[in-house]
């Protein structure tokens, strides 16, 4: 009797150890893509990030950055939805993921509201003293982009892609605003 | 009694054979060493349906492995864009945010 006690509290704890790690999309996300002009749906578990990894070359410096980024983590998943009219989704599609993300093994680390209604949201999970998985929300009025990345990762090497594949280049610190740079961000936003 | 007697001697009369005997029997003597055996035929018939199966079972074989293999190729390729595409949406939006707190949410 002691011994299956034991035995189910143990099975519960490791459970509750194994959702505290796991984000998992919610399904009305996926009705979303319904409505979206364009639409990414990408889930990549561990198994295939190491095919993905085999086929990322090592002479290209890009894909040896990603190469190298890939290789600790345990997944990548994206939802991403452009839409051609405002109002076609609501916050409390959202509801699903911010409830999972209330967990303590999350902290939000960045929250950002704008008055035109771009709000975005980075999340953080700590595994130890390290960062093990990391989420962002970013909606935007005909946009809305959900980013789970499973295992240790360091927003600083996302922020390196800066520049490659596609990734506008970003320079930190204060620097003159000019019209020229407001038109790049904006046609680089509305990419 | 007589009559058998009388057969028998007619039968077993020496008689010469015709002019054409010899030639006769030399060229079907010819023709028995041009056929082969019955056993050898059947042998060489098996021997050639062996390797034929051989044959046809490492077509088979390899290019089932080559079909595996090209499926793979697709399959990889096809998750590394993905994981392109992934990795690019996450940096624009990450960059996004930090413009946003950069300038302090106004735009």
């Amino acid at each position: 009797m002691k011994r299956n006690l034991f035995l189910f509290v143990t099975v519960l704890a490791l459970s509750f150890g194994t959702e505290a790690q796991e984000i998992k999309m919610p399904v009305n996300l996926e009705r979303l893509a319904e409505r979206a002009t364009e639409a990414v749906d990408v889930n990549l578990d561990a198994s295939m990030l190491q095919l993905a990894s085999g086929f990322l070359s090592k002479r290209d410096p890009d894909e040896a950055h990603v190469k190298q980024i890939v290789s600790k983590l345990k997944g990548v998943y994206v939802r991403s939805f452009e839409f051609d009219k405002e109002g076609q989704y609501s916050r409390s599609d959202l509801e699903s993921i911010r409830a999972q993300l209330k967990n303590p093994a999350w902290s939000r680390i960045v929250g950002v509201k704008s008055v035109k209604g771009e709000n975005s949201e980075v999340y953080l999970r700590k595994d130890g003293e390290k960062i093990g998985g990391l989420v962002v929300i970013a909606a935007e009025p005909k946009e809305l982009t959900v980013v789970h990345i499973d295992g240790p990762i360091n927003p600083e090497e996302l922020s390196e892609l800066s520049g490659h594949m596609g990734i506008p280049s970003m320079k930190l610190g204060p620097q003159k605003k000019s019209s020229h740079d407001d038109d790049e961000n904006e046609r680089q936003d509305e990419r | 009694m007589n009559g058998m007697d009388e057969e028998l001697r007619r039968a077993l009369v020496r008689r010469d054979p015709s002019p054409d005997f010899t030639a006769r029997v030399l060229a079907a003597s010819q023709t028995r060493a041009a056929e082969p055996g019955l056993l050898r035929s059947w042998l060489s018939r098996l021997l050639f349906g062996r390797w034929a199966a051989v044959a046809a079972t490492t077509l088979i074989v390899g290019g089932g492995i080559a079909y595996q293999q090209h499926e793979r190729d697709v399959q990889g390729e096809t998750a590394k864009q993905k994981l392109l595409v992934a990795l690019q949406i996450a940096g624009m939006k990450l960059q996004g945010t930090q413009r946003h707190v950069l300038s302090g949410g106004e735009r």
